[in-house]
């Protein structure tokens, strides 16, 4: 993708946005961004979107939270075997940090200035640490980016290694930008987004011509004249309903297409 | 005959709006001058005779506003309830219902919330088709376009121009001072929420071409009449075009029109608001129990309780189209995770309601096994074979049962740890024995000696104190077991159904259970005829031209508008 | 002090003293000891119901504790403000537990609790050099016999006997641990170990329940399936907090939940599973944003087992016993990091270094050291409805 000038990175810096993990087994986070740091494309690992390196190689990102118990600073902690194993990615040389691993409870003699570095919980994508060798780019705010030396493009084969240490460092796109009823919001299912509704139920449509059980309709209002030209309101039926591009929306009992009725089709923007 | 007092309720409640008014401006815009009055009622139903008003139940404020602004607008509080008159539907109480200033300030504070939310920044896309030249000073001719359509379908029917100019120079007013259009609307908004045509179904009458000298409702009246008794809501835009186009006073298209809405999703929304009228409801808003004596009494329980039986009796008369009958021994109904502790049953899914069938014999079948029903009609502490005797026949009967003499001594039946009497049936038999007594007892406990293997709280049991006990009960001569053997009797009886069709009469027209038993019988043999079921009787009651027909019977003293007189 | 009260202000110091267990935040727990596989049922069990499936939810999960004067002689183990003291010659000693040196004393302790780096005897334990700390002196102990006498893959050890009198009993995480305040308490109350598992179980953070299939007498039967797994489902209680029976419970293994798959026997209404891994949820999650492993620590006991005795009223009253991950003993002061230290008085350095020198198991082939100790939870278990996970599922495994 694009290159990145820093300076636009450091204004991203300060976008909000809550950060969560990499890891499988914790929810994959949307980037926020479609600007990448140089030389980083997207690729496919492990049957999943991931970000990838030099050389096509999959980035991986070492949770720093993981480590804790190795040393206080666990941004430091990737030198010699570790280094020989994974080849850190680095920011360019002249690049400033703009984020440290946080002091815990009590800690004394690290930086007292922590209001000059992003919050690691709050981070956008990428921001710039001072790695062992250098700055370093680091992911979502906890994850120090590297590729795994000598792996083939598109191997997630050390995903989860170390006790969850070295995550593949997974894609989901940014949301696109919708006008939606309140109560209408975006979710990433089946590698798309998809319309959802409150507590995150599929918004469906389709025709289910007599059983018509499952097919609760997405409520508006009488008095509503839609939302711009994707939003309508159909006063016909019993009920007013939403209409999103002229197709009648319909809620899912659940948040899975499996909770979907036979002869409906997600609705996605 | 009935004009005088029609002619005077008219007036009197013509005075409302501006007390309305008044509270309405109170909050947002303080500063504005409000200089004209509300038209009265009487002006803005130019011709048209008031010949009834029914206040907005809660659930309905509700419904209506969901339909009107979206289900995501919030309705935040509560709406102070309409009194039941006894043994009577709330329904009629409705017609009776004044709002006093605490309910008024309710109202009050309701509207000009919901108004916030509707002409917010998040939401007035939906309901503003204009951009006024500038947003903070006023603008009528977009304030018109905005108010009209919303006047329309709050007040059910068109706004009269005076109506309108009003509106549209209360957002003027409100727009002002407030240095903003959107402000003004909202203010505008809140009025007609607290207006008595919002929080009234005002029914009017026009002279029946049929009945020379007599009067009928009118279409715009039908249209509110057939919404809010098949789906308790606001007339939809289908039904404002059939009222708008006539359809509504020719009995063939009110017969289409009405088979349509009883085969409509919606009408379960309305044989639930019925069904929480005529079962009494509101009392789970009072539910308590000892949680010492019933551990499994908790909150979740409380609220799942009435919406089992709710759930069971839609699913039995609307959605597989059961015969009322069968509503008394069903095995099907519904269970939450909560629900499931109380049954000892398991819940197939953690999460949300789910269907539950009880074996083949099993006691608990039928609306009467139900918990809900079961701990309504008990104390908190003990279970009351009276209490639910009473229940049965008041509420599935229509068989009023006298209250007790003020000086009763109720300790025989209090004394639920006296080993020496250890069941309920026991305690009974000793208390019932004072001649002042055993006369109403015996019409109510040999029904509910018969659900005594349930306890206070609807949970199974087979002794009380250590002692078996005997669910033997006996109704109008008729002897059997436990609540399933209930059950089937009362499908037997027709008292049942008469029943029915009375409450469904009366709460379709708001008019007491004696003024609509000429009514009932002509009812019944229709509701028979249908397979006793519910979408028979609702599309019959919805047709028939006498339930149109205006009451000639004088009113009594307006209470329900006292407060407005001053 | 000024640092104290800065904490205070920053609101570290409840998210610190948190993850030690919620201290004194919940009723005190009378100590009651697990049932004993060996005593004679008092009344005969009833029949299993038709089909032979069972549920119930574990209403109680703590490592027992055996009280009276023989098990920690010498009184509770030293907390950190003691073991500085310790350190110390008795004179320097005197001098600083002068009330007008109490300032002094504070500062001089927390720092004992800081290395260099700004590492901390917590956050990283491995990086302090510290004492054994005082440990259970008495002969006896709750738990099974887990090496059953085979010396193969496990370290040098003393076994315990059960109060009742069963021998070779495997509980070393309790002959390390067990003179902690944490762990004992005070007086026979339970110490803030067992009040806080009590609270972790009612909050539904870690609902574990148990699904018997093929039973056939809750006498005697040679083969019955033991689902042991997690649900996000919180149990239902009553005003007191007690679990109610007969409700229900929808077992997930998805993350962070599991489901343990056991094998196991009925002998004389003692329902005992063959040894296996069994891993289950164990949500600390108090730590702070920085640090990830309150979302993912487990419960993991390898060569785990369930000796589980039916109770008349229904219930399942027993232990489960394994060998244990060191660190995983620790990991709930070790998320509190350095407030577990210089609030709660954990040192939990010395609890690594105890730890370690009584560990005999999960023997690495490498090193030839153990890095498991034996350890054994009381468990109580009431009756439930419990749906497994859908069939399909289930059927891929």
């Amino acid at each position: 993708m694009k290159g990145l000038a820093l300076a636009a990175m450091a204004m991203a810096c300060f976008s909000s946005g809550v950060a969560f993990a990499q890891p499988v087994d914790l929810p994959i986070p949307a980037a926020m961004t479609t600007n990448f740091p140089p030389g980083v494309t997207l690729g496919k690992a492990g049957g999943v979107a991931v970000y990838a390196g030099p050389g096509g190689r999959t980035l991986y990102g070492m949770d720093m939270r993981t480590l804790l118990r190795d040393g206080a600073d666990p941004s430091q902690h990737c030198r010699e075997a570790c280094a020989e194993a994974w080849e850190p990615l680095l920011a360019p040389a002249d690049a400033k940090p703009n984020i440290i691993f946080p002091m815990g409870f009590g800690e004394r003699g690290r930086p007292a200035a922590q209001s000059e570095y992003v919050q690691n919980a709050k981070a956008p994508d990428w921001t710039v640490i001072a790695g062992p060798q250098g700055p370093q780019w680091v992911y979502k705010g906890w994850h120090l980016v590297f590729t795994r030396k000598g792996e083939a493009p598109g191997s997630a084969e050390h995903e989860g290694e170390d006790r969850m240490v070295w995550n593949t460092l997974k894609h989901v796109p940014p949301a696109p930008k919708l006008t939606t009823p309140v109560d209408v919001s975006l979710a990433f299912v089946d590698g798309a987004y998809a319309l959802v509704g409150h507590e995150g139920r599929l918004l469906f449509t389709g025709n289910c011509a007599e059983d018509c059980a499952g097919w609760r309709p997405l409520a508006a209002g009488m008095a509503s004249r839609g939302l711009g030209n994707d939003w309508t309101v159909s006063r016909e039926a019993d009920s007013p309903q939403w209409l999103y591009h002229r197709k009648p929306a319909f809620v899912a009992e659940g948040t899975s297409p499996a909770d979907l009725p036979a002869g409906a089709a997600v609705l996605r923007p | 005959m009935m004009m005088n007092p029609i002619k005077r309720m008219a007036w009197s409640v013509a005075t409302l709006p501006l007390v309305l008014m008044g509270c309405a401006a109170s909050e947002a815009p303080k500063t504005a001058a409000v200089q004209d009055a509300a038209p009265a009622l009487a002006r803005t139903l130019p011709g048209q005779q008031i010949v009834a008003m029914r206040r907005l139940t809660e659930a309905q404020y509700r419904n209506v506003i969901a339909d009107v602004f979206g289900p995501d607008v919030v309705v935040a509080g509560r709406i102070e309830p309409i009194v039941r008159p006894v043994h009577e539907m709330i329904a009629s109480g409705a017609a009776e219902a004044s709002i006093s200033p605490a309910g008024l300030d309710q109202f009050d504070a309701m509207g000009r919330n919901i108004a916030a939310q509707v002409f917010g920044e998040q939401r007035r896309a939906q309901f503003v088709p204009c951009a006024p030249k500038d947003e903070k000073v006023a603008d009528a001719a977009c304030a018109a376009k905005v108010l009209t359509p919303l006047g329309r379908y709050l007040f059910r029917r068109p706004m009269s121009p005076a109506e309108q100019a009003f509106f549209v120079k209360l957002a003027g007013d409100g727009a002002g001072p407030t240095g903003s259009f959107h402000k003004g609307l909202e203010l505008a908004l809140a009025a007609m929420l607290t207006s008595p045509r919002f929080l009234y179904i005002v029914e009017t009458a026009e002279p029946d071409p049929a009945k020379p000298g007599e009067l009928r409702l009118d279409a715009w009246s039908r249209a509110a009449r057939l919404s809010f008794l098949l789906w308790n809501t606001t007339p939809n835009e289908t039904l404002l075009k059939a009222a708008e186009a006539g359809k509504l006073t020719d009995q063939a298209q009110l017969s289409i029109l009405a088979e349509t809405m009883v085969a409509s999703p919606r009408f379960e929304q309305g044989v639930r608001a019925f069904f929480a009228d005529m079962l009494l409801f509101e009392k789970f808003d009072e539910l308590s129990k000892d949680p010492v004596i019933y551990p499994y009494f908790n909150q979740d329980v409380v609220q799942a309780l009435p919406e089992q039986m709710l759930r069971t009796i839609t699913d039995h008369l609307v959605a597989r189209r059961g015969d009322y009958r069968d509503l008394f021994t069903t095995q099907r109904t519904f269970m939450t995770r909560s629900l499931g502790g109380l049954y000892q049953v398991p819940v197939g899914r953690s999460a949300g309601w789910v269907p539950y069938e009880f074996a083949p014999g099993d006691d608990r079948a039928g609306l009467l096994g139900q918990a809900g029903f079961l701990a309504l009609y008990s104390h908190s502490g003990r279970s009351s074979p009276t209490l639910r005797g009473r229940a049965v026949r008041e509420l599935l009967m229509c068989e009023p049962v006298p209250n007790p003499p003020g000086n009763v001594n109720f300790t025989a039946v209090q004394e639920t740890g006296n080993k020496a009497k250890p069941t309920a049936r026991i305690r009974l038999l000793a208390h019932a024995t004072d001649p002042s007594c055993s006369g109403c007892h015996k019409i109510t406990d040999p029904i509910g000696l018969s659900l005594e293997r349930f306890d206070g709280l609807g949970m199974a049991r087979k002794t009380e104190n250590a002692a078996l006990i005997d669910a033997s009960g006996e109704m109008d001569g008729k002897l059997f077991q436990g609540a399933i053997g209930l059950g089937k009797t009362m499908a037997e009886s027709s008292s049942t159904t008469q029943c029915l069709s009375m409450r469904a009469l009366s709460y379709a027209t708001g008019r007491s259970g004696e003024d609509v038993s000429n009514y009932v019988e002509g009812l019944e043999r229709k509701f028979a005829a249908g397979g006793y079921g519910i979408r028979a009787l609702f599309s019959q009651i919805a047709t028939m031209p006498e339930a149109y027909q205006v009451v000639t019977k004088p009113l009594a003293a307006p209470t329900h508008v006292s407060m407005l007189t001053q | 002090m000024e640092n104290s009260a800065r904490f205070a202000r920053l609101g570290l110091f409840g998210s610190a003293v948190a993850a030690v267990f919620a201290l004194g935040a919940v009723a005190p727990t009378w100590l009651r000891a697990p049932a004993d596989a060996a005593a004679p049922r008092p009344q005969p069990l009833p029949a299993p119901p038709p089909g032979g499936v069972m549920g119930f939810v574990v209403d109680s999960f703590v490592q027992p504790v055996i009280q009276g004067k023989d098990a920690c002689p010498q009184g509770t183990a030293l907390k950190l403000r003691d073991a500085y003291l310790a350190t110390l010659p008795a004179e320097e000693r005197a001098q600083l537990e002068r009330k007008e040196n109490e300032a002094q004393l504070t500062q001089r302790w927390h720092a004992y609790a800081f290395g260099p780096n700004n590492t901390n005897v917590c956050s990283q334990p491995d990086m302090f050099e510290r004492p054994v700390m005082r440990t259970v002196q008495s002969k006896k102990a709750w738990g099974l016999d887990l090496d059953e006498g085979k010396t193969d893959d496990t370290c040098a050890h003393e076994s315990f006997a059960t109060p009742t009198g069963e021998q070779g009993i495997d509980n070393q995480e309790y002959r390390a641990m067990g003179c902690t305040l944490e762990w004992r308490g005070v007086d026979g109350i339970a110490g803030d170990n067992q009040s806080g598992m009590k609270q972790f179980m009612a909050s539904g953070e870690w609902t574990q329940v148990i699904l018997l299939r093929g039973v056939d007498s809750l006498q005697n039967d040679d083969e019955v399936e033991v689902i042991y797994a997690n649900t996000p489902d919180r149990p239902l209680a009553d005003s007191k907090g007690q679990f109610l029976r007969g409700t229900t419970f929808t077992i997930s293994d998805k993350a962070p939940r599991n489901r343990n798959v056991l094998r196991g026997r009925i002998k004389n209404g003692v329902l005992t599973t063959d040894p296996a891994d069994i891993v289950l949820t164990q949500t600390w999650g108090q730590g702070g944003a920085r640090d990830i492993r309150g979302n993912r620590t487990k419960w993991h006991y390898a060569k785990g087992r369930l000796r589980l005795a039916f109770q008349p009223d229904g219930s399942l009253r027993g232990v489960m016993g394994g060998y244990r991950p060191i660190f995983d003993v620790i990991v709930s002061p070790a998320i509190g990091g350095a407030g577990s230290a210089v609030v709660a008085g954990i040192d939990c350095a010395q609890n690594l270094a105890t730890l370690r020198h009584y560990a005999d198991g999960l023997k690495n082939p490498k090193t030839g050291k153990c890095e498991g100790v034996s350890a054994a939870q009381a468990i109580t278990a009431i009756p439930a409805f419990v749906n497994d996970v859908p069939a399909p599922r289930t059927a891929a495994r």
